[in-house]
């Protein structure tokens, strides 16, 4: 009787061991984390779920459907799809490799010599990145299409008439664009992990008699190692599935990479093919995998530590008379890849006509247009209510998971840094109808709420922002963490007190960066919000559809304005210089 | 710390984002209404259109997509003005993104949309969903019976043309192609432009059309394609280029295009051809969605669109309208004597992966 009174009250108690492990383990902190890591795990995994799900039916995702494996079959045995996912990775890695020798070279110039003008350099040096890709693609097509682009015309005019010098239409001319845009978003990505660098190991590495290119390629190269890679591998996952350069330029050209087949499932087919297009998101998803498996394998067991507690203003590098040189060079970079393609811009949101540059032509009608359009006005604000507090919500959630990926021995911090990379796998569109089958069942109603818009671009941003806040949080040292427990503070106060002031200029830049990608996005607006929700990417999608490529010019033009002054106001102010990363 | 204390920054941004939810207003601005005896003098007259108005403004809204609603800014004013206290809100989007959502949606029994409007790809996607509930409007009575639905399930909007465009500055006047068989002339080699004609769209329509015609057919298209033509997908793009200069013709746009782009710029060099084998008709399709929400303001928005006044501010706007009798002010879309070369109502959608494959073959991999 007793041996059954024991048999039924046992399987209640866990063993003594499990018990101490158990009690261990749930400390506030660990709770904590595994929230966090439980919470990104449903953003992201959920959509991306039904996504996959889906593809493995007959119909499409979030509709009732038989097993299939037809997706796959169609996806995978035919060899075109190798064919053109080798091209793509072929112009995804040499785009991004000059990209990242670019964009590393304008961020040493910017942040440690003494070449002049260097905050007004940093600036410039990022507005590719303000104008939208679609926009950016057409400003140079407009500069170097075969017959009629603007550079070609005046090289005729210069060297009389013959084959043109350029052509946009090209595999050349896809990189070109490609490349221009993500020297821009690597970097905004990167130049303030390069100014949070402490002075002591490159000093050490002068005073052994090296130089400064041997520093900067032994020392500070290998310590930058995780925000260059980490911003380098989200540039190639972007080219892999951004649509723009690939329908406008290499349709043209006949030169097919990968988006244009994801495209072609969802634009070709009615309905449209998402199954087809998860099952060829896949293939990212493996790329994607393996380049933080070899990423990760290059890191490890590597120190980054950069920020001490010793203060670590980065040294400055006197480059003499070469500090010209390297002004010249920037402002080349600046002319080529921002004045020349938003000239272009400027001149059509200025004209009757994009493209018809006569004086007849020019007129003011097309700012008339847009800022009297009470839709702008209210998707203006829209835009920078939702979007700035949904790319703050975002990056200070990112903070939180680069914090645990990088800092912690927390148990489920690999799976929380794999899981934070998925999102850019699959293309908008086809996140956006995942998002749609997903939420549209959710216990909760948020379906067709601006909220779900929320979460579609917290979810949508957390490979950006958690890549950003690990380089930054890779680099601050242990002992400032320490000492600050040494102290008494909880860790939760010690990444409030300590680690977030640190990385506040990467936090802000991100949330700048999410806003701007956030102001852009149509497909989610459509799919996931109510009819009649005003938001910039709306209005947009209107002028543009309705062919009025001039207004959507002007648009473009107000938004280049309103984040660059953003930008600037943000630098001026400190929040993105790098006083706002002393203690 | 506590959790609480952890997550409190969480809560906060939490909040400030469901404060911003709150913050997006609908599309169309409320009117205000009309004296009842206005409205009711206004209104057709008949006590059947009365009783619709009256049901449809206890709705109070109607809920429609469109791609272009600038466009539609003079029919949405006449139509609040004709019928106070019924606002149109706009669903902005692309056919077959809003077609994918609603059907998403009703799987979930969900219903926001009242009239579902696009070209007749994406409107036999979502008729193959069962997403339209049979309404016919008495409008249709005067609409070209070419232009009915068979299945009386949908009804015709408007109609899209499609013709030759050429750049004036590029094609002296006298030397512009009268027809589709003079772009075989070696003159024109490397000149031309078109859309992509895979998928669906406008030029899809237009080959199926040449494809079919006995004069043209499928050797006419083999050897279009060996005039080195430049392939597009935007058709702003196409435009764009053509207009300064980058081609000296191009095939698939609509004379909708060519209207929007002539009211910005009544002297930019382009110039419509109507060949002589004739021209591709794409009809557009409205039809009431199934458990609409609104669906009495659904059916009055559908019968004052095929309305003789509905379909005159149509033409304004620059589209081919489906009634008998309209005036038309804009040549682009005059369809007067105009032979139809292929009336598109949607009857090969279910061919158009066939077709895709075909013009992937013909025009992708020689």
């Amino acid at each position: 009787m007793s041996d059954t009174l024991v048999a039924r009250a046992e399987p209640q108690v866990l063993p003594w061991g499990w018990r101490l492990r158990l009690n261990a383990a749930l400390t506030p902190a660990n709770i904590a984390m595994g929230g966090i890591t439980l919470f990104v795990a449903f953003l992201v995994l959920y959509p991306l779920g039904t996504l996959l799900i889906g593809s493995f039916l007959t119909a499409t995702p979030g509709r009732t459907g038989t097993f299939t494996l037809q997706n796959y079959i169609s996806a995978y045995t035919d060899s075109a799809t190798y064919r053109i996912l080798l091209t793509t990775v072929v112009l995804a890695g040499v785009k991004t490799i000059l990209a990242t020798l670019l964009a590393v070279t304008f961020g040493l110039i910017v942040v440690r010599t003494d070449t002049p003008l260097r905050r007004l350099l940093e600036l410039l040096i990022a507005v590719p990145f303000f104008v939208p890709p679609i926009l950016e693609a057409i400003g140079w097509i407009m500069l170097l299409s075969p017959k009629a682009g603007a550079l070609n015309v005046a090289a005729q005019a210069l060297f009389g008439p013959g084959a043109p010098v350029f052509n946009i239409y090209s595999l050349g001319g896809m990189i070109w664009v490609l490349m221009l845009n993500s020297t821009a978003f690597i970097f905004l990505l990167v130049v303030n992990a390069l100014r949070s660098m402490d002075a002591s190991l490159e000093e050490a590495a002068f005073a052994s008699g090296a130089s400064s290119l041997q520093v900067a390629l032994r020392v500070t190269l290998p310590l930058m190692a995780p925000a260059i890679l980490g911003a380098a591998t989200l540039s190639f996952i972007r080219a892999l599935e951004a649509f723009e350069v690939p329908v406008l330029i290499g349709l043209p050209a006949k030169v097919f990479v990968f988006p244009n087949r994801i495209y072609a499932a969802i634009d070709y087919d009615r309905p449209s093919n998402y199954g087809l297009a998860t099952s060829l998101g896949v293939s990212l998803m493996v790329i994607t995998l393996v380049l933080i498996f070899l990423q990760n394998r290059i890191m490890r067991g590597k120190q980054y530590t950069l920020i001490s507690g010793k203060g670590y203003q980065p040294r400055i590098i006197r480059l003499g008379p070469a500090r010209y040189a390297a002004f010249a060079l920037c402002i080349l970079f600046f002319v080529v890849t921002a004045v020349l393609p938003i000239s272009q811009l400027l001149a059509g949101s200025l004209s009757r006509t994009f493209g018809l540059w006569d004086p007849a032509s020019l007129t003011l009608s097309n700012y008339a247009r847009i800022f009297t359009d009470d839709q702008m006005w209210r998707g203006l604000r829209n835009t920078l209510l939702v979007g700035g507090v949904t790319a703050l919500f975002a990056m200070v959630l990112c903070s939180f998971v680069a914090y645990v990926i990088v800092r912690t021995k927390f148990a489920g911090r690999r799976f929380l840094d794999l899981v934070s990379w998925l999102p850019w796998t699959v293309p908008g569109i086809v996140v956006g109808v995942g998002m749609l089958a997903a939420y549209i069942r959710f216990p909760v109603h948020v379906y067709g709420t601006v909220f779900l818009l929320g979460i579609a671009f917290v979810t949508g941003g957390i490979p950006l922002g958690v890549r950003l806040m690990s380089g930054i949080m890779m680099q601050i040292g242990a002992e400032l963490e320490e000492s600050a427990r040494v102290h008494g503070a909880q860790w939760g106060q010690t990444y409030r007190r300590v680690l977030l002031p640190l990385a506040r200029p990467a936090l802000l830049a991100g949330a700048l960066i999410l806003f701007v990608t956030f102001s852009r996005a149509l497909s989610s607006v459509v799919l996931l919000s109510g009819p009649g929700t005003e938001l910039l990417s709306v209005v947009l999608f209107k002028y543009f559809n309705a062919g009025r490529v001039e207004a959507v010019c002007a648009l473009a033009m107000l938004m280049l304005v309103i984040n660059l002054v953003g930008l600037a106001i943000a630098r001026r102010t400190g929040f993105l210089s790098a006083g706002g990363g002393h203690l | 710390m506590t959790a609480r204390q952890f997550f409190a920054p969480l809560g906060v941004l939490v909040c400030l984002l469901a404060a911003g939810c709150g913050s997006t207003a609908p599309i169309a601005s409320s009117q205000a209404p009309a004296s009842a005896a206005a409205a009711s003098s206004a209104a057709t007259g008949s006590a059947a259109a009365n009783a619709l108005y009256e049901a449809a403004k206890k709705e109070g809204e109607v809920v429609v997509n469109n791609q272009d609603p600038d466009r539609d800014k003079l029919a949405v004013d006449t139509f609040t003005k004709r019928y106070p206290g019924i606002k149109v809100t706009w669903q902005v989007g692309r056919g077959a993104d809003i077609s994918s959502k609603l059907i998403t949606q009703a799987q979930a029994n969900m219903y926001t949309h009242d009239v579902y409007a696009s070209g007749p790809h994406d409107a036999d996607a979502m008729r193959q969903a069962g997403m339209f509930a049979p309404y016919q409007s008495p409008e249709l009575s005067a609409v070209r019976p070419d232009f009915l639905d068979p299945n009386k399930t949908l009804m015709p909007l408007y109609v899209l043309v499609y013709g030759l465009t050429v750049n004036t500055n590029q094609v002296p006047a006298g030397q512009e192609p009268k027809s589709y068989k003079d772009l075989l002339d070696p003159k024109w080699k490397g000149k031309i432009a078109m859309q992509d004609p895979r998928g669906s769209g406008g030029t899809m329509t237009a080959l199926i059309g040449i494809s079919k015609e006995s004069s043209l057919g499928m050797d006419y298209l083999q050897k279009l394609a060996g005039q080195d033509m430049f392939i597009g997908r935007e058709t702003l793009q196409l435009m764009t280029d053509l207009i300064r200069g980058e081609h000296a013709a191009m095939l698939g746009a609509s004379a909708g295009n060519l209207v929007a782009e002539r009211d910005k710029n009544p002297s930019a060099p382009f110039k419509q051809i109507k060949p002589t084998e004739g021209m591709v008709f794409t009809l557009n399709w409205m039809g009431l969605v199934k458990n609409a929400p609104h669906p009495n303001a659904a059916k009055l928005w559908n019968d004052w669109r095929l309305s003789q006044e509905g379909q005159e501010i149509l033409a304004k706007e620059g589209l081919a309208p489906v009634r008998s009798g309209v005036k038309v002010e804009r040549d682009e879309i005059n369809t007067d004597g105009v032979k139809i070369l292929y009336l598109d109502t949607g009857q090969d959608a279910d061919r158009l992966p066939e077709y895709t494959k075909l013009w992937d073959t013909t025009f992708f991999k020689k």
